[in-house]
Parts: structure tokens; C-alpha cells; sequence
């Protein structure tokens, strides 16, 4: 196996740059042979927090954990995949959908995030409560709300289905189905789901021909001064749990979120703080914040400079909110704009499989 | 912060485990007389009781905590990992790998064999009650801590260190339910609970014949020493925290050493 995968690196990195340049242009609905499965770390981020170590990537890890992530034999009842409420074109958020959906339409009580640059985060969920990109698929997996199914049920339809053994074998040497492997071909579609092609990342690597225009320029620099002290370049999140001075509403379930205080119920200080979410893909990832309350980044931007709710724990820079003028807000919508990545959205080795 | 650190320090003491262990393994060889390099089994076996009387399952004996309210048990798993066998020098074998999950439901699982011991006496068996800190942040694992064994909190990432479920007519949740459901490995929740058991005669380990450790396991420790546990105000247990704590600090007192063989 691991001869195999060797040979599989060293074939890729022969080959990527000329044919990741290849697909790109082309689109191709399905993915070619010597597509770039290698993961590379772009020269502008920063040291990930996940490199795969013990999870050597391959194209048939890759691909498993491609057709996992879309094949509603995820759910209890098969209706919903991992993409129904991550879809490639939102950049795998859910888009429009101010919280998921789950199986039987049972309403989730927080927004579907977007899946991209996940490498880097230190935590998953909006409450930080699993700390390992591994670890994460069996939350929705069993979430009531969500797929509504156990660990056990997955690896026995897995197991008795016609070609998930043969793909296991191929993927990782012989036909055993376990939770772990499930979740480490997981890992390998989702790690390497890598965004740094918006025009913000190219400005970045010096690109040829491309620079900020007047507007974005400006936004950059409201941007730097007002915002990037929690949205940190260039993932444009710390990772921190915060509380951004949200008005306290009850969720679906008629409760008000204690977010981070889910998993910290004893310590009061957790209460009301939510992951940080990237700013990179907003015109894909609509609505905004952890229920989605907010349709369009013009709320968020008013939200912060003439909404925020004084409650437990809100964040001491958000205190006396943000003061924006509306050319201030124009310009930092612009250079919001630079940071979507239609190269992402689009990249054929994420899209569903035919 | 805290959790860096307790992975630093929990890296650290297994790296200097593992040191002292290579180190130490010639030595113990010429220390008992036996062959070097030799090399033999231990087995270790573990049985449950409630106070004196064995354990059972069956949800109708009762059994009654040092508070006084009685109960019967449907369920008792923990785990225990990182043994290490100590020798009157300081010596130490370390198992590898070492992750065990005791499954009162599961006869298989009450017993498990050490293997390629150092020949030798060992007069201490040191193990951790629960999952290390350092399992519980590395992702995907297999084996005992295959999430299949319903012992992984998939919403706030965490191995269930130990489970105890039964009923009792002092318990004022729904159904009279007790729910004991122990985790936390990490910061002031942490219950991970290492043991030393001192061995009333040495585990003799050689090549010609299998050595055993019987160890009984007592399930009334658990309300006991040094929280009285009051079925009525403490019932269903389900998350880290104080209460999880409590239990834990008490069931640290669970094994005690019935023969050794």
C-alpha cells in the first residue's frame, strides 16, 4: 500500500503543474487522471494543523471519501448526503438555508458552515466541540437533526453494499470497512478542499496582472484596521470562539444558543461565543452568523456598527461596536469580493460524482 | 493553553517511559538470574464485584451504596491503558499499544494477556483509568477506541473513560435511572485516573510458564471514597464536569489485587 502511494505522489508531483493548469481551464465534469492529489500548503498560509501524517493521501482515498461524502447512505433513511447541506457550488455551505436540514426535514439549530481550508482549523463546529478533522463527520452522522444514523449502521450497509468493499480495497489495500477508514477517506476529500485562488490570494503571490483596484485597496485597509484583529489573514479566521454581540434569540429548538457553552456548560465565560467563521466565500455561503439570521453582508456590516447587543462575554473589541461610514462599508464590501474563489467552487476534483 | 500543555506533558512522560524501558531491559535480565532477553506472558484478569458479593447484571439483584440507597446495574465498561509492569529496581515494562476496554456484558473482555514481558519479578502494575490525553486529540483511531464500542462522545470529542448504568428507587430522574457516563481529558475536568497497585507477592515472569494477575473490581468504590454519592441528587452523568470528577476521584479505588500467580 504504501509503495502504492508513493508511486502515486511521485507521478503527481511530476505532473501537477501542468495539468492542474489543464483542468482548471477545461472544467471537466469528472476527474482526470493525474489530477493533483498531493497536498500542498500555499506559499502565502500558514503551517496547517493537519498534514495527514498517519492518512497518506491517494487518488482512491480521495475518491472514496468524495463518493462517501455524497451518497445519502450517510442518513438514516438515505435522503440526505454530507453535500445536501454542503453543496460545491456554495462553496459547501448550504446555500439560502438560514439553518440545515436534516433527515425527515427535522430543522437543525445552526447554519451549515462552508468546508474549505479545514487544514488549518484548530476546531470544528461553531461551537469548537470536536477537535479533529477526523473526528468530525461522526457528529452529523449520529446528530438526531442531521443523518440521525449510528456508527453501526453505516459500516453495515457499507459492508453488505455491492461496491463500497471493492473501493475500500483500492483505497486502502483490502476490503475491511471500519469507522476509521471511513473517516480518514473522509479527511483526504475534505483536507484537501484548499481555497486560495481568490483574487485576494493572487494579489498575494504576486500574480501577474493582477492588482487591487482603488475601492478594494481601501476596504483592505478599513479591513486591517477594523476587522482583522479576529478575521486573521490569510484565513481570515483566528479560530477563536467569540462573542460578537448577537441579540440573544431563541433557535429552532425555542433555546438560546450557548454556543461554546455547550461544551463548557460549567464555565460561564464559554457562554454566547461562536467559532469565528472565515470571511473567504461570502457570495457563496449565505446567510451569515450561526443561524443564519442575516441574508446579506450589508446586515452583518450594520450589525456591527449599530447592532451589537451588550451580553455575557461579548468580545471587548466589539464594545462599542465598530464605527463604519457608509464609504467605509462600501469599500470593505469590494474587498470582501476579492476574497471569493470561483476556482474552488468550481474545481472539479469537489463535485459530485456522476 | 491547557491542552497544549497536558499533550506536552503527557508526550513527554510516555517518551520518557518508553526510554527508561529500553534502558532498563538488560539489566533486569541479570538482576533476577534469568536468561537475558527472555521473554514471557502475564495474564490479567479482572472480576467484578459490588462490596464482597459478585457482580451481576442482571437488573434485579440490588446491591446498595455507602449512602444507603440501593441499586441494580445494567451496565459497567471502562477502560484502562497504559499498563506497565515495575520491577522492586524501578524497572519497567511498558505494553505497547496498550488500550484495553472491560465490559462486564463481554466475558472476553474481562481478560487479556501482556506479551513479550522481560523475564523477571514485578512487584507493582501501574495503569490508567480511562484513555490518555494524547488519544484523545489524534483523531480516527481503531481497535478498543473504535468509536463502534459506544464508548466516543462524537459532539464534544472525548473518549467515555466508564460507564455505569442500572436503576434505583433514590433516583429522581425519569424512569429511576442511573446514568454514570465519565469523561474528560483535559483542564480542571480531567478524570484520567493513573493507579499503582502494589502486589501482596511478585509476578514472576518467565519463558516456561504463563504468569496472572487476578484483580477484583469494585463497582460500590464508585459512590463511595471520598464523595458519597446520593442517588437522589446525583443520577445521570453525561458530560465532563464536577460531577464526573467526583466519580472518577472515587473509582480510582476500584482494584484491589486478588491473587498473583
Amino acid at each position: 500500500m504504501r509503495a502504492d502511494t508513493l508511486r502515486i505522489l511521485l507521478s503527481v508531483l511530476t505532473m501537477s503543474s501542468v495539468l492542474w493548469y489543464g483542468c482548471r481551464k477545461d472544467d471537466p465534469p469528472a476527474i482526470q487522471k493525474g489530477e493533483n492529489y498531493t497536498f500542498q500548503v500555499p506559499a502565502h498560509f500558514p503551517e496547517p494543523v493537519y498534514r495527514f501524517e498517519q492518512n497518506p493521501v491517494s487518488e482512491a482515498g480521495f475518491t472514496l471519501g468524495r463518493r462517501l461524502f455524497f451518497d445519502p447512505i450517510m442518513s438514516r433513511d438515505q435522503t440526505i448526503s454530507c453535500g445536501s447541506c454542503h453543496q460545491p457550488f456554495a462553496a459547501f455551505s448550504q446555500f439560502g438555508h438560514n439553518v440545515s436540514h436534516g433527515v425527515k426535514d427535522r430543522l437543525g439549530v445552526r447554519n451549515s458552515p462552508g468546508l474549505f481550508n479545514l487544514n488549518w482549523h484548530t476546531s470544528f463546529f461553531w461551537d469548537g466541540g470536536v477537535n479533529h478533522i477526523e473526528n468530525q463527520p461522526a457528529n452529523p452522522i449520529t446528530n438526531p437533526l442531521e443523518m440521525d444514523e449510528t456508527l453501526e449502521g453505516i459500516v453495515g450497509k457499507l459492508r453488505s453494499s455491492a461496491e463500497y468493499p471493492q473501493l475500500f480495497q483500492q483505497a486502502f489495500g483490502d476490503t475491511l470497512i471500519s469507522t476509521q477508514r471511513i473517516f480518514r477517506s473522509l479527511a483526504q476529500f475534505m483536507g484537501l478542499m484548499v481555497s486560495a485562488d481568490a483574487k485576494y490570494d493572487k494579489v498575494a503571490r504576486g500574480a501577474a496582472g493582477v492588482a487591487f483596484t482603488e475601492v478594494e485597496q481601501s476596504g483592505l485597509n478599513v479591513f486591517r484596521e477594523k476587522c482583522v484583529q479576529c478575521h486573521t489573514e490569510p484565513l481570515f479566521s483566528d479560530f477563536s470562539f467569540r462573542n460578537n454581540g448577537l441579540a440573544l434569540l431563541p433557535n429552532t429548538q425555542g433555546e438560546v444558543d450557548l454556543g461554546r457553552g455547550v461544551i463548557e456548560p460549567n464555565d460561564s465565560g464559554s457562554y454566547y461565543r461562536f467559532k469565528v467563521p472565515s470571511l473567504r466565500n461570502l457570495k457563496y455561503t449565505q446567510p451569515y452568523m450561526h443561524d443564519g439570521r442575516f441574508t446579506t453582508i450589508d446586515e452583518v456590516l450594520d450589525h456591527y456598527s449599530n447592532g451589537i447587543h451588550v451580553t455575557l462575554n461579548l468580545d471587548p473589541l466589539l464594545q462599542t461596536g465598530l464605527s463604519l461610514s457608509t464609504a467605509e462599508k462600501s469599500a470593505l464590501k469590494a474587498f470582501l469580493e476579492t476574497l471569493n474563489d470561483e476556482t474552488f467552487v468550481k474545481d472539479p476534483r469537489f463535485q459530485e460524482p456522476q | 493553553m491547557m491542552k497544549k500543555n497536558g499533550l506536552l506533558i503527557t508526550t513527554l512522560l510516555m517518551a520518557s517511559c518508553f526510554l527508561s524501558c529500553k534502558k532498563d531491559d538488560p539489566i533486569n535480565g541479570k538482576d533476577d538470574g534469568s536468561g537475558k532477553g527472555e521473554k514471557g506472558i502475564v495474564r490479567i484478569e479482572v472480576a467484578h464485584f459490588a462490596g464482597d458479593q459478585p457482580l451481576l447484571m442482571d437488573g434485579m439483584t440490588r446491591y446498595r451504596n455507602s449512602h444507603g440507597d440501593d441499586f441494580t446495574v445494567t451496565m459497567l465498561k471502562y477502560y484502562v491503558s497504559n499498563l506497565v509492569l515495575i520491577k522492586a529496581d524501578g524497572s519497567t515494562f511498558a505494553e505497547p499499544e496498550s488500550y484495553h476496554l472491560i465490559n462486564q456484558a463481554e466475558e472476553n473482555s474481562l481478560q487479556f494477556t501482556l506479551t513479550d514481558v522481560p523475564a523477571g519479578k514485578y512487584d507493582k502494575l501501574k495503569l490508567l483509568i480511562g484513555v490518555d490525553s494524547l488519544r484523545n486529540v489524534s483523531g480516527a483511531q481503531t481497535g478498543a477506541l473504535d468509536p463502534l464500542n459506544d464508548m466516543f462522545w462524537t459532539w464534544s470529542t472525548g473518549y467515555i473513560m466508564a460507564k455505569m448504568e442500572g436503576k434505583s428507587n433514590a433516583s429522581t430522574a425519569p424512569g429511576s435511572i442511573l446514568n454514570f457516563h465519565i469523561g474528560g481529558f483535559s483542564g480542571p475536568y480531567n478524570v484520567l485516573q493513573e493507579v499503582v497497585l502494589e502486589l501482596p507477592q511478585d509476578l514472576v515472569v518467565s519463558v516456561d510458564k504463563e504468569a496472572s494477575l487476578h484483580l477484583k473490581s469494585d463497582l460500590l468504590s464508585w459512590f463511595d471514597m471520598p464523595f458519597t454519592i446520593d442517588f437522589a441528587t446525583m443520577n445521570n452523568v453525561a458530560m465532563q464536569g464536577p460531577e464526573a470528577q467526583q466519580i472518577a476521584q472515587n473509582y480510582r479505588q476500584m482494584f484491589s489485587v486478588i491473587s498473583v500467580e
